[in-house]
């Protein structure tokens, strides 16, 4: 008979293993792939050991960043994580943790953000790809689109926080990346700033709203924000540079807002029954 | 005002839907369990369109055996009686009154006889009749236990009242084509023969009225010198549509689509289907072949063949022709060959 090689052995029944072992070596690189970020794993402190599971970590791969920036090599040593406010629940082994200071304010569950470079992410023209439109002067709103400039911001629990003076657009893949929201309107004081970059005074700011997570009205352009209260916008980070965004402030904003979605409300950390 | 686009896409949605979503049937479906539970052999059927089938498909009304089997024989009577020879005058005549009913209901006795002249052979329509009688007894006799029985078949099975069955077929010319070009004889939507499906679309010919070989699949695992084509696959899968849609089932009716042509997972049915092809092959060409020299032209396809015979011709839809209703019992005379129905029988081969 035609494929075969025994009377029990057969091409299609090779070529079935064949691929079992192709999938098996493919299964375990993209394993290696997977662990570039992340590995080795923390573990309790007390055992010394280097925890990768299998396999291994794979080689170190470098990746030469454009605009005269440092390679990043992948996997590496992570720079050292700021302090987190928190402290475990109980001693047990996979405790969760639980927030000791303002969970708003000091990166914590979904307020958590990442060691990022202090430099604005770039075009291939090597400028500041994030900008807002009083720069990138090319941009306009389309025809067909609510333009929120001018228009209110609301809070989660409907109050008024301010309103949007700008948008800030990518200039690689044109679209709105941040609403910039100007905080004039509110008189919350901020208790406690010590030690919290860019909130040091009330009153008329600046900050920056990510587009994915405001809701911007198609009969108006006001706009509507779920993740925090109108009060919480006076802790919104700031940026060092008022016309461009490193990529550690955008984590920063970003993870304020998220922060407030499990932290806004003292309902949101409950469970529901 | 910016409301407009919000009422047009509505309303163009709704009129999409409608004129799109056409064919639908409400929920919900009757379901017959065919196989092993979780096999998913199942027919699944519409109650609406089953009860519209069983009106459809009643049988009709059946002149009661009142005439005694006394007296002389019809064939001693009567000039040129070849077939029902045996019967009693009486039973003749009650035979000669049901397939007026069942044929001719129209055009009465004089659709197959001429004038006064009972005993003529001048109408072609007495000729085939006779030819027809054969079949009917051969089917119920010889094919009785293998297809038919125990419902057995009458010229009504076919006819139902009409001279010509609603349900024959003849060869497919195709459609029209550019003289340069040879047909592919499929690749046409819309070919009821093969439940609209675009595979080729006159399977009835080679299948039903030839005998080219129906299988394709291979008896081993590894090749073996089967030679048969994706084409010739496609071709049986075109006679598998018509008899699936003839019968109004599905594939699992007879098959466990996991291997079609193992005999051991089909259901009994696939057992009668096989025998049912055969039977149809030997009707078309023992005995509706016989009668081509008689037949005038409108009873004749495009290519000058004679209307045949299909599952569809009986079936009519139904798994079982009229569901089931059971007719022959009544009449003993078309349930065994007589006279020269024997003889027919042979020459057919």
């Amino acid at each position: 008979m035609t494929g075969a090689i025994t009377g029990y052995i057969d091409v299609a029944q090779l070529a079935l293993y064949a691929f079992w072992l192709f999938f098996l070596l493919l299964v375990l690189y993209l394993h290696r792939e997977g662990k570039r970020e992340g590995y080795p794993l923390l573990t309790d402190a007390h055992r010394n050991v280097r925890v990768v599971g299998f396999p291994d970590l794979p080689d170190t791969k470098e990746y030469l960043m454009p605009h005269g920036q440092d390679s990043v090599m992948a996997p590496r040593q992570d720079p050292a994580e700021y302090e987190m406010a928190a402290s475990p629940l109980d001693g047990t082994f996979g405790s969760a943790y639980h927030p000791t200071g303002d969970p708003m304010r000091d990166g914590v569950g979904p307020g958590a953000w990442a060691i990022r470079p202090q430099v604005p992410d770039m075009t291939i023209d090597g400028q500041p790809k994030i900008v807002p439109m009083r720069v990138a002067t090319d941009f306009a709103v389309n025809e067909k689109d609510p333009d929120p400039r001018g228009k209110a911001v609301y809070g989660l629990d409907g109050e008024k926080a301010g309103e949007v003076v700008d948008l800030w657009v990518d200039r690689a893949e044109p679209q709105v990346r941040y609403l910039e929201v100007a905080c004039s309107g509110f008189h919350a004081p901020v208790a406690d700033t010590e030690g919290y970059e860019g909130t040091a005074e009330a009153g008329p700011r600046r900050v920056l709203l990510p587009i994915t997570l405001a809701r911007v009205s198609g009969k108006d352009g006001t706009v509507r924000v779920r993740s925090i209260k109108a009060e919480h916008f006076a802790n919104v980070p700031t940026l060092a540079n008022p016309d461009q965004i490193t990529l550690q402030e955008e984590d920063q904003v970003c993870a304020y807002y998220g922060g407030g979605t499990l932290y806004a409300t003292a309902e949101r950390t409950e469970p529901l029954i | 005002m910016k409301m407009k686009p919000n009422l047009r896409l509505p309303v163009v949605g709704a009129a999409l839907a409608t004129l799109t979503l056409a064919a639908c049937e409400p929920p919900p479906v009757d379901t017959v369990q065919r196989g092993y539970r979780g096999v998913g052999m199942e027919l699944v059927i519409n109650p609406d369109e089953r009860a519209r089938s069983v009106a459809e498909n009643m049988p009709p009304d059946i002149i009661p055996q009142i005439a005694d089997d006394d007296g002389p024989r019809a064939g001693d009577i009567y000039q040129n009686v070849q077939v029902l020879g045996d019967l009693s005058v009486g039973q003749f005549t009650r035979v000669m009154a049901s397939i007026t009913e069942w044929v001719s209901p129209e055009a009465g006795c004089a659709y197959c006889h001429e004038g006064n002249n009972f005993a003529s052979e001048a109408p072609y329509t007495k000729r085939v009749s006779r030819v027809m009688f054969a079949m009917t007894q051969r089917a119920n006799e010889d094919w009785g236990s293998k297809h038919v029985a125990p419902t057995g078949v009458t010229c009504y099975t076919c006819h139902r009242g009409q001279p010509v069955p609603e349900y024959v077929w003849a060869e497919d010319p195709g459609g029209p084509h550019a003289k340069g070009l040879a047909r592919a004889e499929q690749n046409i939507a819309g070919k009821a023969t093969v439940a609209y499906a675009s595979l080729p679309y006159d399977p009835l010919t080679p299948f039903l009225s030839q005998d080219y070989d129906i299988r394709v699949a291979s008896d081993t695992a590894l090749p073996n010198g089967n030679r048969t084509s994706i084409k010739q696959t496609e071709w049986t899968y075109g006679l598998m549509m018509h008899f699936s849609d003839s019968l109004n089932a599905n594939c699992t009716y007879c098959h466990n689509s996991r291997a079609w042509s193992d005999w051991e997972q089909s259901s009994p049915a696939r057992l009668k289907a096989w025998h049912a092809i055969r039977m149809v092959r030997e009707m078309n060409n023992a005995y509706i072949d016989s009668t081509a020299d008689w037949l005038p032209d409108s009873r004749k396809g495009a290519l000058g063949d004679p209307l045949k015979v299909n599952c569809k011709t009986c079936h009519q839809g139904a798994y079982k022709p009229m569901y089931g209703a059971q007719m022959i019992d009544q009449f003993p005379s078309l349930s065994k060959k007589t006279g020269v129905a024997v003889d027919m029988h042979k020459q057919g081969g």
